[in-house]
């Protein structure tokens, strides 16, 4: 009775914190998603208005469309390269510890920083594409790849895709505890080192990389600062993606209630996907 | 342990995260009733800060108010939040909670008639009818634009003017003589700019990005000089009718400038490094506002000789850019605060402090009565010219960043680089932004 009392204790406090800063709110989003809600006038339940609208709009479509392409590159680009340096850097190549710090640079700066950075670096008048420019001859056309938007959605796609650090990280971490043992029979039993990495380490960091893709995915449905700092969603809609869209309809046409409507199928598209993820991955399976 | 037991402790730590929650807003409290009910303190969220053009003036109108007689016995609590656009967003947040500051500074776009209907802010009409020598300082229009059936809601504290800043020094290099006050015609203007670009010179800085102001500028006055229905459309609020002659053959010019007449980073380019082209004097001109003029003889954003080459004149067709601003509001709600942040209104805009901001910002005065004294010229050669010319403009008109719902000119911005590549046609551009003003409710 008294380890339970103590149980109770310990989750009050976070319990009461979720109620008050996730649970409230998520209830507001909610039910304001069947409202007719605006900046500047109060909530009047409207029923099912707010989500016919986004079924007919198109830039509500292009907004899902390219928050999907983005989890999925994510996903499976951006987890793979993780894991790819993670793999490498455990064999403790030469400068491994250098290599390891270096990598972890583009996630310790501010995202805001970050896209900041990458718009002037490929500006035509300013940043290191000029003299690329220049390469092609004095008079090719100069391409603003955040200007056009036949590059903008693989110029931003470009400033994160490659950068996993966090993945490396979490990898390298379940890496180093398994056991050397398991390594060491396999090396007897002649087994390469591409055989190990993929017959004895991938179906091992099968949990890990389960969560690896999950945080993947979850970043690219809240993905916003970059696209904010860079192109603001366009040229026309080809950056736009679901956080954007949220923010423009919330700040831009005062709609409280059509921005909590995306907001509640951001939350269920989220959920799915960590579901769906999670069964793929078999997480919380042990190893087997 | 008991079952009371248990609710005590439970109910003990809830006390102590409510009252965790709430010690902020106790010593507030406190702050603003400090002197026995006599004291007023206001809360103001403030953007002109840090590098804002405007930041020293309003420095200096927050230090000095408390000292004046109209600020006796007022306290601030400011908050400072950069950037116009982060306060514009924060503002209409606190619209929708009801945490307002006291004072509400204008961003310089018209929320006055969402403002109103939220019930919110204060009438302001009793004090102005209360100080007629205060009321009869404004230009008639300036009120009238920050009033709504009659009752004004907003004092404004500027007029906004914009006209063609130019390189004389590069117009001289392509063989072109400045014009006396403006080119007579668009064509005029575009065989200038034919004439630069074939003297290796950029004609203009233009961007997309973020509203895209300096293409704004364009846009609008094209409209604004193209006939009588462009100059109405240009100095209505929030004009819903976009698929209109006037806007489609403007927006056909403006192709035509970001294709042909711009730097390379125009298209997708945000305004700071559109501007430093101009200031760099790697382009011949800008069109934009007194408020830059202090940028000009920056030395760490202009060339050093950049001052005595500037030389100023109307859009074509002796157009400007003429809006009487959109004024401070009230949202303060008991009488005392509403009294004290009407008394800084008031401080803000005594014909002093007018003048004051004038120097201090190349802020124009809103009103009339505000005598720009005689050394100013000297000492302001390019204000003062901009001054010279606003009176021989023969179109005025409003700019699009203050008239045009956001969502619109959000549209304009994120459609620009498609319509300057070819993949939308002016006309569907037009009716795009026809369709999102009409969604705004």
């Amino acid at each position: 009775m008294a380890k339970r009392l103590w149980v109770l204790l310990f989750v009050t406090p976070c319990l009461l914190m979720f109620i008050v800063f996730i649970g409230i709110p998520l209830v507001n989003v909610t039910w304001t998603s069947f409202a007719d809600y605006t900046t500047f006038s109060p909530p009047i339940l409207s029923g099912l208005g707010n989500y016919r609208e986004l079924l007919h709009d198109r830039s509500f479509w292009q907004a899902f469309q390219n928050t999907l392409l983005w989890v999925l590159m994510q996903c499976t680009v951006g987890v793979s390269v993780g894991c790819i340096v993670a793999l490498l850097l455990f064999r403790k190549p030469f400068g491994w510890k250098f290599f390891r710090a270096v990598y972890m640079i583009p996630s310790i700066i501010p995202t805001v920083a970050t896209g900041i950075m990458f718009y002037l670096l490929l500006n035509p008048e300013l940043g290191i594409i000029k003299p690329l420019q220049y390469l092609a001859g004095p008079h090719s056309p100069a391409i603003n790849p955040f200007g056009n938007s036949s590059y903008a959605f693989w110029a931003l796609t470009l400033t994160w895709l490659f950068y996993s650090a966090v993945s490396t990280i979490i990898i390298m971490a379940e890496l180093g505890t398994i056991s050397d043992a398991l390594l060491e029979a396999a090396k007897i039993d002649g087994a390469t080192r591409f055989q190990i990495d993929l017959h004895i380490l991938l179906p091992l960091l099968r949990n890990i990389l389960g969560t690896c893709v999950i945080l993947a995915a979850v970043g690219m449905i809240t993905q916003f600062d970059t696209i904010y700092v860079t192109t603001r969603g366009g040229p026309g809609s080809s950056t736009l993606n679901l956080s954007v869209f949220l923010y423009n309809t919330a700040t831009l046409d005062n709609n409280y209630g059509l921005a909590n409507a995306i907001s509640v199928v951001q939350i269920l598209v989220g959920l799915i996907l960590v579901l769906l993820i999670g069964r793929a991955f078999k997480l919380g399976d042990s190893h087997g | 342990m008991n079952k009371i037991s248990k609710c005590v402790i439970i109910s003990v730590i809830c006390a102590l995260l409510i009252a965790g929650c709430s010690s902020k807003s106790n010593i507030q409290t406190s702050s603003g009733n400090a002197g026995g009910g006599k004291q007023v303190t206001l809360n103001v969220l403030n953007y002109h800060v840090g590098e804002d053009y405007a930041a020293p003036f309003f420095k200096k109108l927050f230090d000095e108010f408390p000292n004046s007689d109209l600020g006796k016995g007022v306290k601030f609590n400011l908050q400072e939040i950069p950037t116009t656009d982060a306060y514009a967003q924060k503002v209409k947040v606190l619209f929708a909670t009801g945490d307002l500051p006291d004072i509400v500074l204008t961003t310089g776009n018209y929320i006055l008639d969402l403002a109103v209907k939220s019930g919110k802010i204060a009438d302001l009409t009793p004090y102005f009818d209360a100080d007629p020598a205060w009321k009869s300082s404004f230009d008639p229009d300036a009120l009238e634009r920050n009033s709504i059936n009659g009752k004004i809601y907003a004092v404004p504290n500027q007029k906004e003017i914009a006209m063609i800043f130019f390189n004389k020094a590069l117009f001289k290099k392509a063989g072109i003589e400045p014009p006396e006050t403006s080119f007579a015609s668009w064509d005029e203007f575009f065989a200038a700019c034919d004439k630069l670009k074939a003297a290796g010179i950029t004609p203009i800085s233009l961007d997309t990005n973020d509203f895209a102001w300096l293409s704004s500028m364009f846009l609008g006055a094209m409209v604004g000089t193209a006939n009588e229905a462009g100059n109405q459309f240009m100095n209505t609020m929030k004009p819903t009718n976009f698929n209109t002659p006037e806007v489609v053959d403007a927006l056909k010019n403006l192709k035509t400038m970001l294709a042909r007449y711009t730097t390379k980073d125009a298209v997708g380019g945000k305004y700071d490094p559109m501007a430093a082209h101009f200031l760099m004097g790697e382009v011949a001109m800008i069109a934009n506002g007194p408020w830059m003029v202090p940028d000009f003889s920056n030395k760490e954003k202009a060339t050093p000789d950049l001052p005595e080459q500037i030389g100023v004149m109307l859009f074509p067709k002796d157009g400007m850019v003429s809006v009487p601003g959109t004024g401070d509001m009230v949202a303060a709600g008991d009488k005392n605060k509403i009294d004290a942040a009407v008394n800084f209104l008031k401080y803000e805009t005594t014909l002093d402090n007018q003048i004051t901001s004038l120097k201090m910002t190349g802020i124009i005065p809103v009103s009339p009565q505000a005598v720009v004294p005689d050394d100013f010229n000297k000492e302001n050669p390019i204000v003062g010219r901009m001054l010279e010319l606003s009176t021989k403009a023969k179109y005025l008109f409003g700019e699009n960043q203050a008239n045009w719902y956001q969502n619109t000119l959000d549209t304009l911005s994120r459609q620009l680089p498609e319509l300057a590549f070819d993949k939308i046609t002016p006309e569907e551009l037009a009716k795009q932004l026809e369709e999102v003003a009409q969604k705004n409710k």
